[in-house]
Protein backbone atom coordinates (compact mmCIF):
# COMPACT_ATOMS: atom_id res chain seq x y z
CA UNK A 1 0.00 0.00 0.00
CA UNK A 2 3.07 2.47 -0.38
CA UNK A 3 1.92 5.66 -1.41
CA UNK A 4 -1.67 5.30 -0.15
CA UNK A 5 -3.56 6.35 3.10
CA UNK A 6 -3.62 4.11 5.54
CA UNK A 7 -6.23 6.09 7.63
CA UNK A 8 -9.32 4.72 8.21
CA UNK A 9 -12.78 5.71 6.66
CA UNK A 10 -15.51 5.19 8.46
CA UNK A 11 -18.73 6.36 7.23
CA UNK A 12 -22.59 5.79 8.24
CA UNK A 13 -25.20 5.99 5.30
CA UNK A 14 -28.90 6.50 6.51
CA UNK A 15 -30.55 5.25 3.38
CA UNK A 16 -34.13 4.98 3.18
CA UNK A 17 -34.13 3.62 -0.39
CA UNK A 18 -32.39 1.31 -2.35
CA UNK A 19 -31.72 3.79 -5.22
CA UNK A 20 -29.42 5.92 -1.95
CA UNK A 21 -28.13 2.80 -1.47
CA UNK A 22 -26.73 2.37 -5.00
CA UNK A 23 -25.80 6.43 -5.39
CA UNK A 24 -23.58 5.63 -3.02
CA UNK A 25 -21.91 2.20 -3.12
CA UNK A 26 -21.22 1.85 -6.78
CA UNK A 27 -19.01 4.86 -6.69
CA UNK A 28 -17.14 3.89 -3.59
CA UNK A 29 -17.12 0.47 -5.21
CA UNK A 30 -15.45 1.74 -8.64
CA UNK A 31 -12.72 3.65 -6.65
CA UNK A 32 -12.02 0.87 -4.55
CA UNK A 33 -11.89 -0.82 -7.79
CA UNK A 34 -9.45 1.65 -9.04
CA UNK A 35 -7.39 1.16 -6.02
CA UNK A 36 -6.57 -2.41 -6.09
CA UNK A 37 -8.60 -2.65 -3.20
CA UNK A 38 -9.69 -5.86 -1.91
CA UNK A 39 -13.56 -5.58 -1.79
CA UNK A 40 -15.94 -7.14 0.58
CA UNK A 41 -18.72 -7.03 2.03
CA UNK A 42 -21.08 -8.00 4.84
CA UNK A 43 -24.49 -6.93 3.78
CA UNK A 44 -27.85 -8.39 3.43
CA UNK A 45 -28.71 -10.41 0.22
CA UNK A 46 -31.00 -7.92 -1.62
CA UNK A 47 -28.17 -5.09 -0.99
CA UNK A 48 -25.66 -7.43 -3.08
CA UNK A 49 -28.08 -8.77 -6.01
CA UNK A 50 -28.57 -5.18 -6.40
CA UNK A 51 -24.74 -3.66 -6.52
CA UNK A 52 -23.74 -7.19 -8.33
CA UNK A 53 -26.92 -6.32 -10.90
CA UNK A 54 -25.21 -3.22 -11.45
CA UNK A 55 -21.56 -3.77 -11.87
CA UNK A 56 -20.71 -7.34 -11.89
CA UNK A 57 -19.26 -9.98 -9.60
CA UNK A 58 -16.67 -7.48 -8.31
CA UNK A 59 -16.46 -8.39 -4.88
CA UNK A 60 -13.64 -10.54 -2.90
CA UNK A 61 -15.61 -11.45 -0.37
CA UNK A 62 -19.48 -11.18 0.33
CA UNK A 63 -21.11 -12.87 3.74
CA UNK A 64 -24.91 -12.31 4.14
CA UNK A 65 -24.98 -10.14 6.91
CA UNK A 66 -27.43 -12.27 8.98
CA UNK A 67 -24.29 -14.89 9.26
CA UNK A 68 -22.00 -12.23 9.75
CA UNK A 69 -23.11 -10.02 12.81
CA UNK A 70 -24.05 -13.01 14.93
CA UNK A 71 -21.54 -11.94 17.71
CA UNK A 72 -19.60 -8.79 18.18
CA UNK A 73 -16.32 -9.61 19.55
CA UNK A 74 -16.52 -12.72 16.96
CA UNK A 75 -17.00 -10.58 14.07
CA UNK A 76 -14.82 -8.07 15.01
CA UNK A 77 -11.83 -11.22 15.39
CA UNK A 78 -12.91 -11.77 11.62
CA UNK A 79 -13.13 -8.53 10.01
CA UNK A 80 -9.78 -7.93 11.49
CA UNK A 81 -8.11 -11.50 10.62
CA UNK A 82 -9.46 -10.31 6.72
CA UNK A 83 -7.61 -6.72 6.92
CA UNK A 84 -4.22 -8.92 8.31
CA UNK A 85 -4.79 -10.40 5.44
CA UNK A 86 -5.20 -8.13 2.46
CA UNK A 87 -2.35 -5.64 4.57
CA UNK A 88 -0.44 -9.03 3.89
CA UNK A 89 -0.95 -9.08 0.22
CA UNK A 90 -0.18 -4.91 0.20
CA UNK A 91 -3.74 -4.14 -0.67
CA UNK A 92 -6.58 -1.24 1.20
CA UNK A 93 -9.53 -3.24 2.21
CA UNK A 94 -12.83 -1.27 0.89
CA UNK A 95 -15.98 -2.86 2.64
CA UNK A 96 -19.51 -2.32 2.94
CA UNK A 97 -21.39 -3.52 5.96
CA UNK A 98 -24.61 -3.49 7.43
CA UNK A 99 -24.73 -4.76 10.93
CA UNK A 100 -28.17 -6.88 12.09
CA UNK A 101 -28.77 -4.86 15.37
CA UNK A 102 -30.98 -7.45 16.79
CA UNK A 103 -33.78 -7.17 19.01
CA UNK A 104 -32.48 -7.40 23.20
CA UNK A 105 -31.06 -4.05 24.25
CA UNK A 106 -28.24 -5.34 25.05
CA UNK A 107 -27.89 -6.69 21.32
CA UNK A 108 -28.19 -3.23 20.34
CA UNK A 109 -25.87 -1.57 22.58
CA UNK A 110 -23.10 -4.22 21.77
CA UNK A 111 -23.58 -3.75 18.60
CA UNK A 112 -23.01 0.07 19.03
CA UNK A 113 -20.37 -0.48 20.91
CA UNK A 114 -18.98 -2.83 18.04
CA UNK A 115 -19.54 0.14 15.54
CA UNK A 116 -17.50 2.42 18.27
CA UNK A 117 -14.26 -0.02 18.02
CA UNK A 118 -14.34 0.06 14.71
CA UNK A 119 -12.71 3.25 15.10
CA UNK A 120 -9.94 2.45 17.25
CA UNK A 121 -9.52 -1.85 16.01
CA UNK A 122 -9.10 -0.53 12.24
CA UNK A 123 -6.78 2.96 12.56
CA UNK A 124 -4.22 2.90 10.03
CA UNK A 125 -5.22 -0.52 8.65
CA UNK A 126 -5.46 1.11 5.32
CA UNK A 127 -9.56 0.19 5.48
CA UNK A 128 -12.39 2.14 4.37
CA UNK A 129 -16.28 0.70 5.45
CA UNK A 130 -19.56 2.30 4.88
CA UNK A 131 -21.70 0.67 7.25
CA UNK A 132 -25.29 1.46 6.08
CA UNK A 133 -28.25 1.91 7.78
CA UNK A 134 -31.69 1.45 6.38
CA UNK A 135 -34.31 3.86 7.91
CA UNK A 136 -37.45 1.24 6.87
CA UNK A 137 -35.88 -1.14 8.99
CA UNK A 138 -33.40 0.61 11.99
CA UNK A 139 -35.62 2.99 14.48
CA UNK A 140 -34.08 6.11 15.96
CA UNK A 141 -32.43 4.58 18.89
CA UNK A 142 -29.91 2.74 16.02
CA UNK A 143 -29.95 5.85 14.06
CA UNK A 144 -28.43 7.44 17.34
CA UNK A 145 -25.72 4.81 18.04
CA UNK A 146 -24.58 4.96 14.01
CA UNK A 147 -24.28 9.00 14.87
CA UNK A 148 -22.30 8.34 17.81
CA UNK A 149 -20.33 5.69 16.02
CA UNK A 150 -19.12 7.44 12.88
CA UNK A 151 -16.73 10.09 12.52
CA UNK A 152 -18.88 10.79 9.05
CA UNK A 153 -22.00 10.71 7.69
CA UNK A 154 -23.84 10.00 4.46
CA UNK A 155 -27.73 11.32 4.50
CA UNK A 156 -28.25 11.80 0.86
CA UNK A 157 -25.60 14.55 -0.26
CA UNK A 158 -22.85 14.50 -2.26
CA UNK A 159 -20.56 14.63 0.18
CA UNK A 160 -19.91 13.44 4.22
CA UNK A 161 -22.24 15.42 6.66
CA UNK A 162 -20.13 17.20 9.70
CA UNK A 163 -21.32 14.65 11.98
CA UNK A 164 -21.12 16.92 15.91
CA UNK A 165 -22.51 13.57 17.42
CA UNK A 166 -19.34 11.17 17.31
CA UNK A 167 -17.90 10.18 20.21
CA UNK A 168 -14.54 8.74 20.69
CA UNK A 169 -14.07 4.89 21.33
CA UNK A 170 -12.99 5.24 24.92
CA UNK A 171 -16.08 7.99 25.81
CA UNK A 172 -18.52 5.77 23.45
CA UNK A 173 -17.44 2.42 25.85
CA UNK A 174 -17.24 3.90 29.01
CA UNK A 175 -21.02 5.43 28.49
CA UNK A 176 -22.24 1.62 27.62
CA UNK A 177 -20.65 0.50 30.80
CA UNK A 178 -22.55 2.58 32.89
CA UNK A 179 -26.36 1.03 31.82
CA UNK A 180 -26.73 -0.54 35.22
CA UNK A 181 -27.45 -4.36 35.07
CA UNK A 182 -30.75 -5.79 36.26
CA UNK A 183 -30.37 -6.94 39.85
CA UNK A 184 -29.51 -10.61 40.31
CA UNK A 185 -32.89 -12.95 40.61
CA UNK A 186 -33.44 -13.94 44.33
CA UNK A 187 -34.21 -17.50 42.74
CA UNK A 188 -30.53 -17.86 41.47
CA UNK A 189 -28.19 -20.59 42.97
CA UNK A 190 -25.00 -19.32 44.41
CA UNK A 191 -21.52 -20.42 45.51
CA UNK A 192 -18.78 -18.49 47.21
CA UNK A 193 -15.16 -19.07 45.58
CA UNK A 194 -12.13 -19.00 47.78
CA UNK A 195 -9.28 -19.99 46.01
CA UNK A 196 -7.65 -20.63 42.22
CA UNK A 197 -8.59 -24.02 42.81
CA UNK A 198 -12.08 -24.26 40.81
CA UNK A 199 -12.92 -27.70 40.47
CA UNK A 200 -15.86 -27.16 42.69
CA UNK A 201 -16.93 -24.32 40.68
CA UNK A 202 -16.90 -25.81 37.19
CA UNK A 203 -19.30 -28.72 38.50
CA UNK A 204 -21.21 -26.02 39.78
CA UNK A 205 -21.80 -24.29 36.69
CA UNK A 206 -22.06 -27.37 34.41
CA UNK A 207 -24.75 -28.86 36.25
CA UNK A 208 -26.71 -26.12 37.02
CA UNK A 209 -26.56 -24.86 33.27
CA UNK A 210 -27.55 -28.29 32.15
CA UNK A 211 -30.50 -28.42 34.85
CA UNK A 212 -31.80 -25.19 33.19
CA UNK A 213 -31.35 -26.59 29.52
CA UNK A 214 -28.22 -25.56 28.01
CA UNK A 215 -26.87 -27.89 25.58
CA UNK A 216 -24.11 -29.62 25.83
CA UNK A 217 -22.16 -28.02 23.06
CA UNK A 218 -22.74 -24.55 24.83
CA UNK A 219 -21.80 -25.99 28.43
CA UNK A 220 -18.07 -26.61 27.47
CA UNK A 221 -17.71 -22.58 26.77
CA UNK A 222 -19.87 -20.95 28.95
CA UNK A 223 -18.05 -22.97 31.91
CA UNK A 224 -14.56 -22.17 30.58
CA UNK A 225 -15.45 -18.57 30.58
CA UNK A 226 -16.92 -18.38 33.72
CA UNK A 227 -13.40 -20.33 34.98
CA UNK A 228 -11.69 -17.74 33.59
CA UNK A 229 -13.53 -14.73 34.95
CA UNK A 230 -13.42 -16.46 38.16
CA UNK A 231 -10.07 -16.82 38.25
CA UNK A 232 -9.61 -13.08 37.32
CA UNK A 233 -11.80 -12.59 40.50
CA UNK A 234 -9.43 -14.61 42.57
CA UNK A 235 -6.05 -13.82 41.20
CA UNK A 236 -6.93 -9.68 41.44
CA UNK A 237 -9.91 -8.73 42.96
CA UNK A 238 -10.57 -8.70 46.58
CA UNK A 239 -12.58 -11.78 48.43
CA UNK A 240 -15.43 -12.45 48.91
CA UNK A 241 -15.79 -13.49 45.53
CA UNK A 242 -19.29 -14.73 44.58
CA UNK A 243 -20.86 -16.68 41.97
CA UNK A 244 -24.32 -16.35 40.89
CA UNK A 245 -26.28 -18.65 38.38
CA UNK A 246 -29.61 -18.04 37.26
CA UNK A 247 -31.61 -18.66 33.67
CA UNK A 248 -33.89 -16.68 31.52
CA UNK A 249 -36.00 -18.25 28.52
CA UNK A 250 -33.30 -18.83 26.29
CA UNK A 251 -30.03 -18.31 28.20
CA UNK A 252 -28.34 -18.58 31.25
CA UNK A 253 -26.55 -16.05 33.52
CA UNK A 254 -23.83 -16.24 35.40
CA UNK A 255 -22.42 -13.45 37.60
CA UNK A 256 -19.00 -13.22 39.14
CA UNK A 257 -18.55 -10.64 41.83
CA UNK A 258 -16.10 -9.40 44.20
CA UNK A 259 -15.48 -6.30 46.29
CA UNK A 260 -12.30 -4.96 44.85
CA UNK A 261 -12.47 -1.99 42.32
CA UNK A 262 -11.56 -3.39 38.63
CA UNK A 263 -9.93 -1.01 36.29
CA UNK A 264 -9.96 -2.55 33.18
CA UNK A 265 -8.53 -1.22 30.12
CA UNK A 266 -11.81 0.26 28.47
CA UNK A 267 -11.32 -1.83 25.66
CA UNK A 268 -9.82 -4.97 27.46
CA UNK A 269 -11.38 -8.43 25.71
CA UNK A 270 -12.58 -6.40 22.69
CA UNK A 271 -9.66 -6.19 20.41
CA UNK A 272 -8.38 -9.58 19.02
CA UNK A 273 -4.77 -10.49 20.75
CA UNK A 274 -1.99 -11.70 18.62
CA UNK A 275 -1.92 -14.94 20.63
CA UNK A 276 -2.02 -17.17 23.65
CA UNK A 277 0.63 -14.81 25.33
CA UNK A 278 -1.43 -11.69 24.77
CA UNK A 279 -1.80 -9.88 28.27
CA UNK A 280 -5.43 -9.70 27.26
CA UNK A 281 -6.32 -13.49 25.45
CA UNK A 282 -7.98 -14.35 28.97
CA UNK A 283 -10.57 -11.65 28.84
CA UNK A 284 -10.62 -11.59 24.74
CA UNK A 285 -11.25 -15.54 25.07
CA UNK A 286 -13.75 -15.33 27.45
CA UNK A 287 -15.88 -12.58 25.54
CA UNK A 288 -15.53 -15.07 22.30
CA UNK A 289 -17.06 -18.00 24.03
CA UNK A 290 -20.29 -16.87 25.74
CA UNK A 291 -22.40 -14.12 23.99
CA UNK A 292 -21.80 -11.50 26.24
CA UNK A 293 -19.99 -10.36 29.57
CA UNK A 294 -21.01 -6.98 30.70
CA UNK A 295 -18.32 -5.40 33.36
CA UNK A 296 -19.30 -3.08 36.23
CA UNK A 297 -16.86 -1.27 38.64
CA UNK A 298 -17.68 1.12 41.20
CA UNK A 299 -17.42 1.80 44.68
CA UNK A 300 -19.51 -1.18 45.62
CA UNK A 301 -17.38 -3.54 44.18
CA UNK A 302 -16.63 -5.43 40.53
CA UNK A 303 -19.45 -7.55 39.11
CA UNK A 304 -18.58 -9.39 35.86
CA UNK A 305 -21.58 -10.84 34.18
CA UNK A 306 -21.95 -13.50 31.69
CA UNK A 307 -24.60 -14.21 29.11
CA UNK A 308 -25.23 -17.36 27.23
CA UNK A 309 -27.93 -18.47 24.70
CA UNK A 310 -28.98 -22.26 25.73
CA UNK A 311 -28.70 -23.37 22.42
CA UNK A 312 -25.98 -22.72 19.55
CA UNK B 1 -7.95 -56.56 26.72
CA UNK B 2 -4.70 -55.45 27.76
CA UNK B 3 -4.86 -53.55 30.48
CA UNK B 4 -2.07 -50.37 30.82
CA UNK B 5 -0.61 -49.82 34.15
CA UNK B 6 1.69 -47.49 35.80
CA UNK B 7 4.92 -49.58 36.97
CA UNK B 8 4.17 -48.09 40.63
CA UNK B 9 1.30 -50.03 39.98
CA UNK B 10 1.74 -53.97 39.19
CA UNK B 11 0.51 -56.59 41.38
CA UNK B 12 1.86 -59.65 42.35
CA UNK B 13 0.60 -62.69 39.70
CA UNK B 14 0.64 -59.42 37.11
CA UNK B 15 3.13 -60.96 34.29
CA UNK B 16 3.79 -57.38 31.86
CA UNK B 17 4.93 -56.57 28.96
CA UNK B 18 7.28 -53.10 28.62
CA UNK B 19 8.00 -52.72 25.19
CA UNK B 20 10.39 -49.54 25.21
CA UNK B 21 11.96 -47.76 22.06
CA UNK B 22 14.98 -46.01 23.64
CA UNK B 23 17.25 -46.39 26.66
CA UNK B 24 15.98 -42.98 28.18
CA UNK B 25 12.39 -44.43 28.32
CA UNK B 26 13.82 -48.22 29.59
CA UNK B 27 15.28 -46.26 32.36
CA UNK B 28 11.86 -44.32 33.29
CA UNK B 29 10.33 -47.80 34.06
CA UNK B 30 12.45 -49.88 35.28
CA UNK B 31 14.98 -48.02 37.34
CA UNK B 32 12.40 -46.77 39.19
CA UNK B 33 10.93 -50.64 39.26
CA UNK B 34 13.66 -52.13 40.53
CA UNK B 35 14.66 -49.34 43.11
CA UNK B 36 11.36 -49.62 44.64
CA UNK B 37 11.48 -53.58 45.09
CA UNK B 38 14.89 -53.06 46.63
CA UNK B 39 13.36 -50.43 49.39
CA UNK B 40 10.56 -52.60 50.66
CA UNK B 41 12.76 -55.49 50.56
CA UNK B 42 11.29 -57.66 47.48
CA UNK B 43 13.50 -59.84 45.88
CA UNK B 44 14.41 -58.53 42.42
CA UNK B 45 15.41 -61.24 40.02
CA UNK B 46 17.32 -59.43 36.31
CA UNK B 47 18.24 -61.83 33.72
CA UNK B 48 21.38 -59.95 32.11
CA UNK B 49 24.86 -59.70 31.78
CA UNK B 50 24.84 -56.29 33.35
CA UNK B 51 26.73 -55.29 35.91
CA UNK B 52 24.81 -53.74 39.23
CA UNK B 53 26.19 -50.62 37.90
CA UNK B 54 25.06 -50.60 34.73
CA UNK B 55 21.50 -51.20 35.12
CA UNK B 56 18.80 -49.27 33.16
CA UNK B 57 17.81 -46.01 35.11
CA UNK B 58 19.90 -46.83 37.81
CA UNK B 59 23.18 -46.32 35.97
CA UNK B 60 26.59 -45.49 38.38
CA UNK B 61 23.99 -46.19 41.29
CA UNK B 62 25.74 -48.24 43.49
CA UNK B 63 23.66 -51.47 43.91
CA UNK B 64 26.48 -53.54 45.26
CA UNK B 65 24.98 -53.58 49.04
CA UNK B 66 21.73 -55.14 47.57
CA UNK B 67 23.36 -57.89 45.92
CA UNK B 68 25.48 -58.90 48.58
CA UNK B 69 22.23 -59.02 51.07
CA UNK B 70 20.57 -61.60 48.40
CA UNK B 71 18.15 -58.92 47.47
CA UNK B 72 19.31 -58.35 44.04
CA UNK B 73 20.20 -61.48 41.54
CA UNK B 74 21.83 -60.63 38.05
CA UNK B 75 21.97 -63.53 36.78
CA UNK B 76 24.09 -63.70 33.61
CA UNK B 77 22.40 -64.70 30.00
CA UNK B 78 25.11 -67.67 29.82
CA UNK B 79 24.15 -68.84 33.06
CA UNK B 80 20.31 -68.53 32.69
CA UNK B 81 19.41 -69.49 29.58
CA UNK B 82 21.87 -70.12 26.73
CA UNK B 83 23.39 -73.11 25.43
CA UNK B 84 26.45 -73.30 23.27
CA UNK B 85 25.61 -69.51 23.02
CA UNK B 86 21.47 -70.22 21.71
CA UNK B 87 18.30 -69.33 23.59
CA UNK B 88 17.57 -72.75 25.59
CA UNK B 89 13.82 -72.31 26.73
CA UNK B 90 13.80 -74.90 29.30
CA UNK B 91 17.20 -73.74 30.78
CA UNK B 92 15.30 -70.48 31.10
CA UNK B 93 12.37 -71.60 32.69
CA UNK B 94 14.38 -73.68 34.62
CA UNK B 95 16.29 -70.91 36.05
CA UNK B 96 13.44 -68.57 36.83
CA UNK B 97 11.47 -71.26 38.44
CA UNK B 98 14.69 -71.93 40.59
CA UNK B 99 15.29 -68.86 41.42
CA UNK B 100 11.43 -68.28 42.33
CA UNK B 101 11.81 -71.46 44.93
CA UNK B 102 14.91 -69.79 46.55
CA UNK B 103 13.60 -66.27 46.85
CA UNK B 104 10.17 -68.32 48.49
CA UNK B 105 12.38 -70.28 50.94
CA UNK B 106 14.06 -67.68 51.91
CA UNK B 107 10.73 -65.99 52.98
CA UNK B 108 10.42 -62.81 50.48
CA UNK B 109 7.04 -61.51 50.95
CA UNK B 110 7.46 -60.08 46.89
CA UNK B 111 9.66 -61.34 44.02
CA UNK B 112 10.40 -59.34 40.85
CA UNK B 113 11.51 -60.92 37.73
CA UNK B 114 12.37 -58.83 35.10
CA UNK B 115 14.34 -59.98 31.38
CA UNK B 116 14.79 -58.18 28.12
CA UNK B 117 13.68 -60.51 25.39
CA UNK B 118 13.92 -58.69 22.04
CA UNK B 119 17.86 -60.53 21.24
CA UNK B 120 16.09 -64.00 20.78
CA UNK B 121 14.05 -63.05 18.20
CA UNK B 122 17.39 -62.63 16.04
CA UNK B 123 18.12 -66.25 16.98
CA UNK B 124 16.89 -69.56 14.67
CA UNK B 125 13.19 -70.22 15.89
CA UNK B 126 12.97 -67.26 18.34
CA UNK B 127 9.62 -66.45 17.88
CA UNK B 128 8.48 -69.97 18.61
CA UNK B 129 10.95 -70.34 21.71
CA UNK B 130 9.81 -66.67 22.74
CA UNK B 131 5.82 -68.13 22.43
CA UNK B 132 6.88 -70.91 24.34
CA UNK B 133 8.27 -69.58 27.16
CA UNK B 134 6.05 -66.45 27.49
CA UNK B 135 3.23 -69.13 27.77
CA UNK B 136 4.43 -71.12 30.52
CA UNK B 137 5.86 -68.12 32.42
CA UNK B 138 2.27 -66.73 32.14
CA UNK B 139 1.02 -70.03 33.64
CA UNK B 140 3.84 -69.69 36.25
CA UNK B 141 3.34 -66.51 37.46
CA UNK B 142 -0.36 -65.48 37.05
CA UNK B 143 -1.07 -67.54 40.23
CA UNK B 144 1.38 -66.57 41.98
CA UNK B 145 0.62 -64.08 45.21
CA UNK B 146 4.33 -62.89 45.04
CA UNK B 147 5.69 -63.00 41.78
CA UNK B 148 5.50 -60.09 39.42
CA UNK B 149 7.13 -60.22 35.87
CA UNK B 150 8.10 -57.89 33.51
CA UNK B 151 9.32 -58.95 29.91
CA UNK B 152 11.58 -56.37 27.98
CA UNK B 153 11.31 -55.64 24.22
CA UNK B 154 13.40 -53.35 22.25
CA UNK B 155 10.55 -52.49 19.89
CA UNK B 156 13.47 -51.32 17.10
CA UNK B 157 14.34 -54.89 17.04
CA UNK B 158 10.57 -56.24 16.73
CA UNK B 159 9.02 -55.71 13.86
CA UNK B 160 6.07 -58.14 11.72
CA UNK B 161 4.34 -59.59 14.24
CA UNK B 162 6.36 -60.03 17.05
CA UNK B 163 5.02 -57.15 18.51
CA UNK B 164 1.23 -58.43 17.74
CA UNK B 165 2.71 -62.29 18.90
CA UNK B 166 4.07 -60.47 22.49
CA UNK B 167 0.90 -58.53 23.06
CA UNK B 168 -1.18 -61.34 23.01
CA UNK B 169 1.12 -63.28 25.81
CA UNK B 170 0.19 -60.46 28.40
CA UNK B 171 -2.59 -58.93 30.37
CA UNK B 172 -0.96 -56.25 31.13
CA UNK B 173 1.46 -53.28 29.67
CA UNK B 174 3.26 -51.25 31.37
CA UNK B 175 3.90 -47.65 31.19
CA UNK B 176 5.76 -45.26 33.20
CA UNK B 177 5.09 -43.62 36.19
CA UNK B 178 2.96 -40.27 35.88
CA UNK B 179 5.57 -36.90 36.69
CA UNK B 180 2.42 -35.37 38.74
CA UNK B 181 -0.63 -37.52 39.53
CA UNK B 182 -3.54 -35.39 42.00
CA UNK B 183 -7.10 -36.28 42.02
CA UNK B 184 -7.61 -33.49 39.24
CA UNK B 185 -4.49 -34.11 36.79
CA UNK B 186 -2.18 -36.66 35.92
CA UNK B 187 0.73 -36.62 33.68
CA UNK B 188 2.46 -39.31 32.39
CA UNK B 189 5.28 -39.08 29.81
CA UNK B 190 5.27 -40.61 26.44
CA UNK B 191 7.81 -41.96 24.67
CA UNK B 192 5.87 -43.25 21.10
CA UNK B 193 5.44 -40.63 20.04
CA UNK B 194 7.32 -38.28 22.42
CA UNK B 195 5.57 -36.14 24.48
CA UNK B 196 2.78 -36.43 27.69
CA UNK B 197 -0.33 -38.22 27.96
CA UNK B 198 -2.66 -36.41 30.43
CA UNK B 199 -5.39 -37.23 32.21
CA UNK B 200 -8.58 -34.96 33.94
CA UNK B 201 -8.35 -31.09 34.37
CA UNK B 202 -5.25 -28.12 32.98
CA UNK B 203 -6.56 -25.26 35.29
CA UNK B 204 -4.57 -22.77 36.64
CA UNK B 205 -3.47 -24.39 40.20
CA UNK B 206 -1.85 -27.11 37.84
CA UNK B 207 0.01 -24.68 35.38
CA UNK B 208 3.29 -24.98 37.13
CA UNK B 209 2.88 -28.63 36.93
CA UNK B 210 2.26 -28.93 33.33
CA UNK B 211 4.60 -26.15 32.32
CA UNK B 212 7.61 -28.82 34.40
CA UNK B 213 6.64 -31.46 32.74
CA UNK B 214 6.59 -30.06 29.13
CA UNK B 215 9.90 -28.59 30.21
CA UNK B 216 11.29 -31.89 31.14
CA UNK B 217 10.89 -32.98 27.38
CA UNK B 218 14.29 -32.90 25.56
CA UNK B 219 14.91 -30.12 24.51
CA UNK B 220 15.89 -31.15 20.97
CA UNK B 221 12.14 -32.66 20.17
CA UNK B 222 10.49 -30.86 17.37
CA UNK B 223 7.12 -32.47 17.71
CA UNK B 224 5.95 -32.60 21.14
CA UNK B 225 2.37 -35.16 21.04
CA UNK B 226 0.24 -34.30 24.18
CA UNK B 227 -2.92 -36.93 24.24
CA UNK B 228 -5.62 -35.12 25.37
CA UNK B 229 -7.97 -38.34 25.55
CA UNK B 230 -9.09 -38.52 28.99
CA UNK B 231 -8.88 -34.53 29.16
CA UNK B 232 -12.30 -32.64 29.85
CA UNK B 233 -11.00 -29.15 30.88
CA UNK B 234 -8.46 -26.81 29.86
CA UNK B 235 -8.47 -23.49 30.99
CA UNK B 236 -7.68 -20.83 29.06
CA UNK B 237 -4.60 -20.07 30.73
CA UNK B 238 -3.18 -23.61 29.95
CA UNK B 239 -3.34 -22.66 25.87
CA UNK B 240 -0.82 -19.99 27.15
CA UNK B 241 1.46 -22.48 28.61
CA UNK B 242 1.75 -24.25 25.66
CA UNK B 243 2.38 -21.60 22.73
CA UNK B 244 4.81 -20.19 25.81
CA UNK B 245 6.52 -23.50 25.54
CA UNK B 246 6.84 -23.15 21.96
CA UNK B 247 8.02 -20.27 21.46
CA UNK B 248 11.02 -20.55 23.80
CA UNK B 249 11.75 -23.88 21.74
CA UNK B 250 11.89 -22.17 18.74
CA UNK B 251 10.14 -21.68 15.29
CA UNK B 252 10.32 -25.74 14.60
CA UNK B 253 8.88 -26.80 17.84
CA UNK B 254 5.45 -28.06 17.24
CA UNK B 255 2.98 -29.33 19.96
CA UNK B 256 0.35 -31.86 18.65
CA UNK B 257 -2.65 -32.22 20.55
CA UNK B 258 -3.91 -35.61 20.04
CA UNK B 259 -7.81 -37.09 20.79
CA UNK B 260 -9.23 -33.85 21.79
CA UNK B 261 -12.49 -33.85 23.89
CA UNK B 262 -14.94 -32.23 21.63
CA UNK B 263 -15.55 -29.55 24.39
CA UNK B 264 -12.18 -28.77 24.40
CA UNK B 265 -11.91 -28.61 20.56
CA UNK B 266 -14.97 -26.28 20.53
CA UNK B 267 -12.64 -23.94 22.87
CA UNK B 268 -10.10 -24.12 20.29
CA UNK B 269 -12.42 -23.29 17.39
CA UNK B 270 -13.89 -20.35 19.03
CA UNK B 271 -10.38 -18.54 19.76
CA UNK B 272 -8.77 -19.72 16.51
CA UNK B 273 -6.08 -21.95 16.37
CA UNK B 274 -3.60 -19.65 14.33
CA UNK B 275 -3.71 -17.55 17.92
CA UNK B 276 -2.24 -20.76 19.40
CA UNK B 277 1.23 -20.72 17.61
CA UNK B 278 2.85 -23.67 17.24
CA UNK B 279 -0.36 -25.53 18.66
CA UNK B 280 -1.41 -28.56 15.76
CA UNK B 281 -4.48 -30.87 15.83
CA UNK B 282 -4.16 -34.17 14.45
CA UNK B 283 -4.46 -38.16 15.59
CA UNK B 284 -1.77 -39.57 13.11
Amino acid sequence: MTGQTQDLLHQALLYGKDEEYLATAVPYLREGLAADAMIIAAIPNRCYTAVRDVMGDVMDMYAPAEDFYRHPVRTIAQYLDIVRGAQAEGRPVRALAEVQWGGASWQTREWGRYESLVNTVFENRGVSVICSYDRRVVGDEVVDHARRTHPELLEGGMFPAYNNAFEHTELYNARCDKTPLPPVPAEAVRMSVGSLDLAGLRAFVKDHATRRGMSAAVIARFVTAVNEVATNAVRHGTPPVEVALWAGADDVLCEVADIGLWHPDELAGYLPPENANSPSFGLWSARMLVDLIEIRAGYHGTRVRLLARKED
Amino acid sequence: MQVCRPVRDLLPGDHAWFPFASEEEQGHVIGPWIEHGLEIRDKVIYITDAEPWELPGLYGRDLGFAVRQGLLSLIPLGEACLTQGMFDPQKYLATLNDEIAKAQEQEFRGIRLTAENSWIFDQPFGDSRVDFCEQRLDAAVAPSVSVTAICQTDVRRCGGGRFSLLDSHHEVRVLPNPDFDDPQLTITRTYQPLGLHLRGEIDVTRRLRFAEALGSLPPTTETVCLDLAEVTFVSLDAFGVITDFTRKRGPRCRVLLRHVDPAVRSIIDVVGLHRLPGIELGDG
